[in-house]
């Protein structure tokens, strides 16, 4: 086949559906007076699109109604989850942020104390960097942790006056704890809820 | 015919499924025959509609105008290329399970004229070739030749450029004629001309 005829017949789907420009149009035209076998070409494809025209549109059996119990609204958790994540991260953010500030120049100032009270080691700005579990581990494993994160918080419920800002430094780092199990949870709930709640097929 | 349809689209919006289960009645039809075309399997091609009804009514918030059938076939085509995904992962459905609708019809099938035009083995002859198409190919042929969409909405429910869906079914038609040539002796006299 010379390389005419190859170009002509890959205009040949469009040129039956009137979809060429008026100069490529006539040169397809011009081909076909000239060339038999692009002629007998275009009628086999015309042929080919005339079959498929004729495949009718099909009956289902059943109607694909849908009905109201199926899409019934279901309760929106997704937004509730997600405003609960962020009063969580913010508490985080807060309180790492705050006992930066105002605890470290005195810890600095006092490392015997950290040896007496091993949880407070950990500076904050580790916070969530891999160690930070080794640190914590006689902690109760996470699932249990977010039911009993909130009993450490009693001791400084009856602190002697003067211990009172090295005893309330533990209690901040179970707050923390608590409050990144909280975090990963509903973060990981919210996000269960959103691809459940994002529809598929249709894609952006 | 146009304003009626936003309307039902704007109340489907609200979430009434009553409205939108209107839009249903008048598409499915149409949505049933592509997808059963592109799976070529009558209880998937059910499933499938099914979700895709769905998807649309859970997604009709996102409808942003233009064509809704366009957009309803583009959900139904994201279904069929999911499935057939599926299907290839664990392939339970051989080819040759494969049935043909317009061969069998059931009973209490009542066939329209056109029906009765093109049945049997021609029609089965016909969904076997286009069964042979790539898929991306067989939906540009299933959406232009068979349900008479313009390039421009093939494009829109295919989410491809014109120039795309151009190619595609250039390829397609001309993958179908040799197939067609192929079994000519099972064809109208167009194919026999020539041996
Ligand atoms: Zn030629």
């Amino acid at each position: 086949m010379d390389v005419r005829c190859r170009q002509v017949r890959d205009r040949l789907s469009e040129y039956m559906d009137g979809r060429l420009k008026e100069g490529e149009r006539r040169r397809v035209e011009e081909h076909l007076a000239a060339c038999p076998e692009c002629r007998w070409e275009l009628e086999e494809l015309r042929a080919t699109v005339g079959l498929l025209r004729q495949l009718p549109p099909l009956t289902p059996r059943r109607s694909f109604t849908l009905s109201p119990a199926v899409v019934a609204p279901r309760v929106r958790l997704f937004p509730v989850l997600r405003m609960a994540s962020l009063a969580a991260a913010l508490l985080l953010l807060f309180l790492t942020g705050g006992e930066y500030l105002f605890t470290s120049p005195q810890r600095a100032a006092a490392p015997e104390m950290e040896s007496t009270v091993p949880q407070a080691a950990p500076t904050p700005s580790r916070l969530g960097a891999p160690e930070t579990g080794a640190r914590l581990a006689p902690v109760p494993a996470p699932g249990e942790s977010k039911d009993r994160g909130v009993a450490p918080s009693a001791p400084p419920a009856s602190p002697v006056a003067g211990e009172e800002s090295t005893r309330a430094v533990p209690a901040l780092r179970w707050l923390e704890l608590f409050l990144l199990v909280t975090l990963v949870f509903l973060g990981g709930a919210a996000f269960w809820r959103w691809r459940q709640e994002s529809t598929p097929y249709i894609r952006k | 015919m146009a304003e009626e349809e936003e309307a039902l689209i704007a109340r489907s919006r609200g979430g009434d499924v009553n409205a939108f289960n209107l839009l249903v009645e008048r598409y499915q039809r149409m949505v049933y025959s592509v997808v059963f075309r592109m799976l070529g399997h009558r209880q998937e091609a059910e499933d499938v509609t099914q979700e895709a009804f769905l998807s649309a009514f859970q997604g009709v918030a996102r409808f942003r105008g233009g064509s809704f059938r366009a957009w309803l076939l583009r959900i139904a085509a994201n279904a069929c290329y999911d499935h057939l995904r599926f299907r290839r992962r664990r392939p339970t459905v051989s080819l040759d399970v494969l049935e043909s609708e317009s061969g069998n019809p059931l009973p209490g099938h009542i066939a329209s004229p056109e029906e009765h035009v093109l049945r049997g083995e021609l029609a089965r002859l016909i969904e076997e070739g286009l069964g042979q198409l790539p898929e991306e190919q067989r939906l540009a042929v299933v959406l232009c030749d068979v349900q008479g969409f313009s390039y421009e909405e093939a494009a829109e429910a295919t989410r491809s450029s014109l120039g795309t869906v151009k190619s595609r079914l250039s390829r397609g038609r001309a993958r179908l004629r040799d197939f067609f040539k192929e079994h000519r002796e099972l064809l109208p006299s167009l194919y026999r001309h020539r041996t």
